[in-house]
Protein backbone atom coordinates (compact mmCIF):
# COMPACT_ATOMS: atom_id res chain seq x y z
CA UNK A 1 0.00 0.00 0.00
CA UNK A 2 2.80 2.53 0.40
CA UNK A 3 5.11 1.21 -2.31
CA UNK A 4 1.60 2.35 -4.37
CA UNK A 5 1.05 5.17 -2.72
CA UNK A 6 4.36 6.30 -3.65
CA UNK A 7 4.51 5.36 -6.80
CA UNK A 8 1.14 7.27 -7.70
CA UNK A 9 2.85 10.56 -6.28
CA UNK A 10 5.43 10.30 -8.35
CA UNK A 11 3.71 9.60 -11.55
CA UNK A 12 1.34 13.04 -10.57
CA UNK A 13 4.52 14.67 -10.41
CA UNK A 14 5.95 13.64 -13.41
CA UNK A 15 2.46 13.99 -15.21
CA UNK A 16 2.65 18.17 -13.51
CA UNK A 17 6.06 18.43 -14.63
CA UNK A 18 5.93 17.20 -18.46
CA UNK A 19 2.93 19.39 -18.66
CA UNK A 20 4.71 22.44 -17.42
CA UNK A 21 7.61 21.64 -19.92
CA UNK A 22 5.49 20.71 -22.76
CA UNK A 23 3.89 24.10 -22.77
CA UNK A 24 7.44 25.86 -22.02
CA UNK A 25 9.02 23.70 -25.15
CA UNK A 26 5.85 24.58 -27.63
CA UNK A 27 6.48 27.94 -27.34
CA UNK A 28 7.10 29.38 -30.60
CA UNK A 29 8.94 32.42 -31.66
CA UNK A 30 6.37 35.45 -31.64
CA UNK A 31 5.30 36.47 -35.23
CA UNK A 32 3.76 39.87 -35.81
CA UNK A 33 0.45 40.65 -37.15
CA UNK A 34 -0.22 40.35 -40.68
CA UNK A 35 1.66 42.57 -42.90
CA UNK A 36 4.80 42.83 -40.70
CA UNK A 37 7.83 41.34 -41.47
CA UNK A 38 8.26 38.15 -39.93
CA UNK A 39 12.23 38.00 -39.59
CA UNK A 40 14.91 38.77 -41.85
CA UNK A 41 16.01 36.33 -44.65
CA UNK A 42 19.77 36.81 -45.28
CA UNK A 43 20.76 34.97 -48.21
CA UNK A 44 24.08 34.51 -49.45
CA UNK A 45 26.12 33.06 -52.23
CA UNK A 46 29.69 31.24 -51.15
CA UNK A 47 32.43 29.96 -53.19
CA UNK A 48 34.30 26.78 -51.81
CA UNK A 49 37.40 26.31 -52.61
CA UNK A 50 40.79 24.64 -51.33
CA UNK A 51 42.93 27.51 -53.25
CA UNK A 52 43.85 30.05 -50.48
CA UNK A 53 42.10 33.14 -50.78
CA UNK A 54 42.89 36.43 -52.26
CA UNK A 55 43.40 39.74 -49.89
CA UNK A 56 40.58 41.34 -50.83
CA UNK A 57 38.42 38.51 -50.86
CA UNK A 58 35.31 39.00 -48.56
CA UNK A 59 35.52 36.92 -45.80
CA UNK A 60 32.51 34.79 -44.01
CA UNK A 61 31.52 35.12 -40.08
CA UNK A 62 34.02 32.77 -38.17
CA UNK A 63 31.42 30.33 -36.89
CA UNK A 64 29.54 29.96 -40.37
CA UNK A 65 32.98 29.38 -42.00
CA UNK A 66 33.50 26.68 -39.33
CA UNK A 67 29.99 24.96 -40.04
CA UNK A 68 30.36 25.23 -43.53
CA UNK A 69 34.04 23.53 -43.03
CA UNK A 70 32.83 20.63 -41.19
CA UNK A 71 29.63 20.56 -43.91
CA UNK A 72 32.10 20.40 -46.70
CA UNK A 73 35.02 18.90 -47.88
CA UNK A 74 36.67 22.45 -48.98
CA UNK A 75 39.41 23.99 -46.97
CA UNK A 76 38.45 27.69 -47.82
CA UNK A 77 35.36 29.80 -48.31
CA UNK A 78 34.36 33.07 -49.78
CA UNK A 79 31.44 35.41 -49.50
CA UNK A 80 30.68 36.02 -53.08
CA UNK A 81 27.17 37.87 -52.44
CA UNK A 82 24.88 38.62 -49.84
CA UNK A 83 21.38 40.14 -49.46
CA UNK A 84 18.80 40.78 -46.56
CA UNK A 85 15.68 40.84 -47.13
CA UNK A 86 12.45 41.23 -44.59
CA UNK A 87 10.12 38.28 -44.98
CA UNK A 88 6.71 39.61 -45.48
CA UNK A 89 3.74 37.63 -44.30
CA UNK A 90 1.80 38.05 -47.27
CA UNK A 91 4.25 39.15 -50.10
CA UNK A 92 6.61 36.74 -51.82
CA UNK A 93 10.45 38.49 -51.59
CA UNK A 94 13.77 38.02 -53.65
CA UNK A 95 17.17 37.74 -52.04
CA UNK A 96 19.50 38.45 -54.81
CA UNK A 97 23.24 38.07 -54.04
CA UNK A 98 23.72 36.90 -57.11
CA UNK A 99 22.36 36.49 -60.97
CA UNK A 100 23.64 32.97 -61.09
CA UNK A 101 21.79 31.39 -57.93
CA UNK A 102 19.06 33.65 -56.38
CA UNK A 103 16.17 32.83 -54.38
CA UNK A 104 12.41 33.53 -54.11
CA UNK A 105 10.76 33.37 -50.68
CA UNK A 106 7.31 32.54 -49.95
CA UNK A 107 6.18 33.00 -45.85
CA UNK A 108 3.60 30.15 -44.96
CA UNK A 109 3.68 31.60 -41.40
CA UNK A 110 5.21 29.93 -37.75
CA UNK A 111 4.67 26.39 -37.28
CA UNK A 112 6.21 24.41 -34.40
CA UNK A 113 9.94 25.46 -34.21
CA UNK A 114 10.28 28.09 -36.24
CA UNK A 115 9.05 29.95 -39.17
CA UNK A 116 7.76 28.22 -42.35
CA UNK A 117 8.79 29.20 -45.66
CA UNK A 118 8.18 27.87 -49.12
CA UNK A 119 11.70 28.77 -51.19
CA UNK A 120 12.69 28.65 -55.09
CA UNK A 121 15.86 28.67 -55.96
CA UNK A 122 16.93 30.01 -59.11
CA UNK A 123 19.76 29.51 -61.54
CA UNK A 124 19.57 32.33 -64.33
CA UNK A 125 16.10 31.78 -65.31
CA UNK A 126 15.19 28.46 -63.85
CA UNK A 127 14.03 26.97 -60.50
CA UNK A 128 16.44 24.49 -59.89
CA UNK A 129 14.40 23.67 -56.09
CA UNK A 130 11.82 24.11 -54.46
CA UNK A 131 11.46 23.12 -50.91
CA UNK A 132 9.75 23.48 -48.03
CA UNK A 133 11.81 24.66 -44.87
CA UNK A 134 10.76 25.68 -41.34
CA UNK A 135 13.81 28.01 -40.57
CA UNK A 136 14.58 29.59 -37.08
CA UNK A 137 16.84 31.95 -36.21
CA UNK A 138 20.53 31.44 -35.91
CA UNK A 139 20.46 28.47 -37.48
CA UNK A 140 20.98 28.13 -41.11
CA UNK A 141 20.62 25.87 -44.34
CA UNK A 142 23.16 25.15 -46.53
CA UNK A 143 22.53 24.44 -50.53
CA UNK A 144 25.24 23.19 -52.42
CA UNK A 145 24.72 24.07 -55.66
CA UNK A 146 27.02 23.45 -58.90
CA UNK A 147 30.22 22.93 -59.44
CA UNK A 148 32.68 25.58 -60.74
CA UNK A 149 35.73 24.66 -61.98
CA UNK A 150 37.27 22.90 -58.98
CA UNK A 151 35.35 24.54 -56.97
CA UNK A 152 31.46 25.10 -56.02
CA UNK A 153 28.73 27.29 -55.37
CA UNK A 154 27.07 27.20 -52.09
CA UNK A 155 24.09 29.14 -51.12
CA UNK A 156 23.41 29.86 -47.92
CA UNK A 157 19.87 30.94 -46.01
CA UNK A 158 19.29 32.06 -42.60
CA UNK A 159 16.52 33.82 -41.03
CA UNK A 160 17.82 36.39 -38.72
CA UNK A 161 16.07 38.58 -36.49
CA UNK A 162 17.81 42.22 -37.52
CA UNK A 163 18.17 43.38 -40.97
CA UNK A 164 22.00 43.51 -40.39
CA UNK A 165 24.21 41.52 -37.98
CA UNK B 1 -5.14 38.44 57.07
CA UNK B 2 -6.70 37.88 53.97
CA UNK B 3 -4.85 38.47 51.07
CA UNK B 4 -7.49 41.13 50.17
CA UNK B 5 -6.62 42.69 53.32
CA UNK B 6 -3.02 41.86 52.91
CA UNK B 7 -2.78 44.23 49.92
CA UNK B 8 -4.31 46.94 50.94
CA UNK B 9 -1.74 46.95 53.80
CA UNK B 10 0.65 46.80 51.35
CA UNK B 11 -0.88 49.79 49.53
CA UNK B 12 -1.11 51.85 52.56
CA UNK B 13 2.49 51.41 53.41
CA UNK B 14 3.79 52.56 49.92
CA UNK B 15 1.44 55.24 50.26
CA UNK B 16 -1.19 54.97 47.79
CA UNK B 17 -3.91 55.03 50.70
CA UNK B 18 -4.59 56.62 53.42
CA UNK B 19 -5.15 55.85 57.51
CA UNK B 20 -8.90 56.52 56.73
CA UNK B 21 -8.80 53.80 53.46
CA UNK B 22 -7.71 51.34 56.27
CA UNK B 23 -9.32 52.99 59.47
CA UNK B 24 -11.19 49.31 59.88
CA UNK B 25 -7.66 47.27 59.60
CA UNK B 26 -5.79 49.85 62.01
CA UNK B 27 -8.49 49.69 64.66
CA UNK B 28 -7.76 45.66 64.51
CA UNK B 29 -4.36 45.70 64.69
CA UNK B 30 -2.72 48.97 65.75
CA UNK B 31 0.71 47.18 65.86
CA UNK B 32 0.44 47.69 61.50
CA UNK B 33 1.77 51.42 62.27
CA UNK B 34 4.76 50.49 63.86
CA UNK B 35 5.72 47.80 60.40
CA UNK B 36 4.62 50.82 58.20
CA UNK B 37 7.09 52.55 60.58
CA UNK B 38 10.09 49.64 59.84
CA UNK B 39 8.96 49.39 56.39
CA UNK B 40 9.90 53.07 55.69
CA UNK B 41 13.27 52.80 57.75
CA UNK B 42 14.36 49.83 55.73
CA UNK B 43 13.59 51.71 52.64
CA UNK B 44 15.50 55.14 53.29
CA UNK B 45 18.21 52.89 54.22
CA UNK B 46 18.21 50.87 51.16
CA UNK B 47 17.59 54.01 49.03
CA UNK B 48 21.05 55.80 51.11
CA UNK B 49 23.50 52.60 50.60
CA UNK B 50 22.85 51.54 47.12
CA UNK B 51 21.98 54.53 43.74
CA UNK B 52 19.04 54.54 42.86
CA UNK B 53 20.36 54.92 38.96
CA UNK B 54 23.09 53.15 38.39
CA UNK B 55 24.90 53.51 34.48
CA UNK B 56 24.81 50.08 32.54
CA UNK B 57 28.27 49.39 31.93
CA UNK B 58 29.43 48.88 28.64
CA UNK B 59 26.14 50.15 27.05
CA UNK B 60 27.00 49.43 23.87
CA UNK B 61 27.78 45.96 24.30
CA UNK B 62 24.74 45.43 26.05
CA UNK B 63 22.91 46.50 23.61
CA UNK B 64 24.72 43.87 20.82
CA UNK B 65 24.26 41.06 23.44
CA UNK B 66 20.61 41.68 23.68
CA UNK B 67 19.74 42.06 19.78
CA UNK B 68 22.21 39.12 19.41
CA UNK B 69 20.07 37.18 21.85
CA UNK B 70 16.69 38.41 19.86
CA UNK B 71 18.23 36.97 16.78
CA UNK B 72 18.82 34.19 18.32
CA UNK B 73 16.01 33.45 19.50
CA UNK B 74 14.06 34.24 16.43
CA UNK B 75 16.72 31.94 14.07
CA UNK B 76 16.04 28.49 16.45
CA UNK B 77 12.10 29.13 15.48
CA UNK B 78 12.66 29.09 12.13
CA UNK B 79 14.89 25.85 12.67
CA UNK B 80 11.92 24.67 14.60
CA UNK B 81 9.75 25.12 11.84
CA UNK B 82 11.78 23.85 9.10
CA UNK B 83 13.06 20.44 11.37
CA UNK B 84 9.31 19.74 11.89
CA UNK B 85 8.78 20.15 7.66
CA UNK B 86 11.63 17.86 7.03
CA UNK B 87 10.23 15.23 9.45
CA UNK B 88 7.03 15.16 7.57
CA UNK B 89 9.28 14.75 4.46
CA UNK B 90 10.78 11.60 6.17
CA UNK B 91 8.17 9.98 8.32
CA UNK B 92 5.39 10.43 5.94
CA UNK B 93 4.45 8.09 3.68
CA UNK B 94 3.79 10.74 1.03
CA UNK B 95 6.43 13.32 1.37
CA UNK B 96 9.86 11.44 0.76
CA UNK B 97 8.59 10.02 -2.98
CA UNK B 98 6.90 13.75 -3.65
CA UNK B 99 10.03 15.53 -2.64
CA UNK B 100 11.77 13.58 -4.76
CA UNK B 101 9.62 13.25 -7.73
CA UNK B 102 9.63 17.35 -7.25
CA UNK B 103 13.11 17.45 -7.40
CA UNK B 104 13.25 15.51 -10.27
CA UNK B 105 10.78 17.66 -12.01
CA UNK B 106 12.75 20.69 -11.18
CA UNK B 107 15.98 19.27 -12.99
CA UNK B 108 13.73 18.34 -15.52
CA UNK B 109 12.11 21.34 -16.17
CA UNK B 110 15.42 23.73 -15.73
CA UNK B 111 17.02 21.24 -18.33
CA UNK B 112 14.04 21.50 -20.99
CA UNK B 113 14.65 25.40 -19.98
CA UNK B 114 18.05 25.29 -20.87
CA UNK B 115 16.95 23.39 -24.42
CA UNK B 116 14.41 25.89 -25.32
CA UNK B 117 16.53 28.54 -24.63
CA UNK B 118 18.99 27.29 -27.25
CA UNK B 119 17.78 27.77 -31.16
CA UNK B 120 15.98 24.89 -32.82
CA UNK B 121 17.66 23.54 -35.77
CA UNK B 122 16.32 24.25 -39.42
CA UNK B 123 14.73 21.84 -40.97
CA UNK B 124 13.78 20.85 -44.43
CA UNK B 125 10.32 19.30 -44.51
CA UNK B 126 9.83 18.89 -48.44
CA UNK B 127 12.17 19.14 -51.54
CA UNK B 128 11.31 18.63 -55.48
CA UNK B 129 13.35 19.53 -58.23
CA UNK B 130 11.42 20.31 -61.61
CA UNK B 131 14.36 19.29 -63.79
CA UNK B 132 14.13 15.38 -63.45
CA UNK B 133 17.71 14.99 -64.47
CA UNK B 134 18.25 17.46 -61.06
CA UNK B 135 17.89 15.33 -57.44
CA UNK B 136 17.90 17.04 -54.11
CA UNK B 137 19.30 15.18 -50.84
CA UNK B 138 18.52 16.21 -47.78
CA UNK B 139 21.42 15.11 -44.91
CA UNK B 140 22.49 16.40 -41.41
CA UNK B 141 25.93 17.75 -40.94
CA UNK B 142 26.22 15.89 -37.58
CA UNK B 143 29.40 18.25 -36.35
CA UNK B 144 27.78 21.63 -37.57
CA UNK B 145 24.51 20.32 -36.71
CA UNK B 146 23.19 21.85 -39.82
CA UNK B 147 21.03 20.83 -42.41
CA UNK B 148 22.58 20.66 -45.77
CA UNK B 149 20.58 20.01 -49.22
CA UNK B 150 22.65 18.51 -52.09
CA UNK B 151 21.75 18.84 -55.31
CA UNK B 152 22.91 16.81 -58.21
CA UNK B 153 23.48 16.56 -61.25
CA UNK B 154 23.37 20.05 -62.15
CA UNK B 155 25.23 21.76 -65.10
CA UNK B 156 28.63 23.17 -64.06
CA UNK B 157 29.33 26.86 -64.20
CA UNK B 158 31.82 26.98 -66.96
CA UNK B 159 35.67 27.88 -65.20
CA UNK B 160 35.52 30.89 -67.62
CA UNK B 161 32.93 32.62 -66.11
CA UNK B 162 33.03 35.65 -63.88
CA UNK B 163 30.43 35.05 -61.35
CA UNK B 164 29.60 37.81 -59.95
CA UNK B 165 27.42 38.60 -56.78
CA UNK B 166 25.65 41.35 -55.01
CA UNK B 167 25.25 43.15 -51.91
CA UNK B 168 22.24 45.13 -52.28
CA UNK B 169 21.30 47.33 -49.22
CA UNK B 170 18.06 48.90 -50.18
CA UNK B 171 15.25 48.82 -53.15
CA UNK B 172 13.14 50.72 -54.54
CA UNK B 173 9.74 49.70 -56.72
CA UNK B 174 9.57 51.40 -60.35
CA UNK B 175 6.23 51.96 -61.05
CA UNK B 176 7.02 52.48 -65.23
CA UNK B 177 8.89 48.83 -65.33
CA UNK B 178 6.73 46.99 -63.14
CA UNK B 179 10.08 45.93 -61.07
CA UNK B 180 12.25 46.73 -58.10
CA UNK B 181 15.78 48.02 -58.61
CA UNK B 182 18.29 47.32 -56.01
CA UNK B 183 20.84 49.05 -54.28
CA UNK B 184 24.21 48.95 -53.12
CA UNK B 185 24.47 52.31 -51.09
CA UNK B 186 23.40 54.39 -53.59
CA UNK B 187 24.63 53.08 -56.20
CA UNK B 188 21.66 50.74 -58.67
CA UNK B 189 23.10 47.56 -58.98
CA UNK B 190 19.94 45.44 -60.38
CA UNK B 191 16.45 45.61 -61.75
CA UNK B 192 14.16 42.30 -61.28
CA UNK B 193 11.01 42.74 -63.00
CA UNK B 194 8.51 39.99 -63.33
CA UNK B 195 6.83 38.86 -66.68
CA UNK B 196 2.53 38.20 -67.03
CA UNK B 197 3.50 34.61 -65.89
CA UNK B 198 5.33 35.45 -62.70
CA UNK B 199 8.74 34.48 -64.36
CA UNK B 200 11.91 36.86 -63.09
CA UNK B 201 13.65 39.31 -65.04
CA UNK B 202 17.17 40.20 -63.52
CA UNK B 203 19.24 42.49 -65.42
CA UNK B 204 22.40 44.03 -64.09
CA UNK B 205 22.58 48.01 -63.79
CA UNK B 206 25.64 49.83 -64.80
Amino acid sequence: MRNRRAMLAALAAILAGLAVAGGQESGNPAQPATGLPAGFLWGALIRATDQPLKDDAKVLDEGLAEHLGQSFSFRNFQLLGEHTQPVSAEYETWVLPSEELYMKVDSKGPVSGGLGLHLQLWRRQNVILKTDVVLNSGSPIFIAGPKWGEDQLLFVVQLRDQAAE
Amino acid sequence: MKDEDLFRVTRWIDGELTDQDIKDLLERDPSLVEEREAAREIGQTIRREFEAEREVPFPDMFNRQLFRRIDDERQKTVWSSASRFFSWITLSEWGLPLASSATLMMFLCVGLQFQGSRHFRSRVVHTFTPNPAHVAKTSESGAAGVTVISLQGLDPVPESTQVMGFFPTSSRKESLVAGTTYFEGKRPRLLLSLTQDGEPRLSRLR
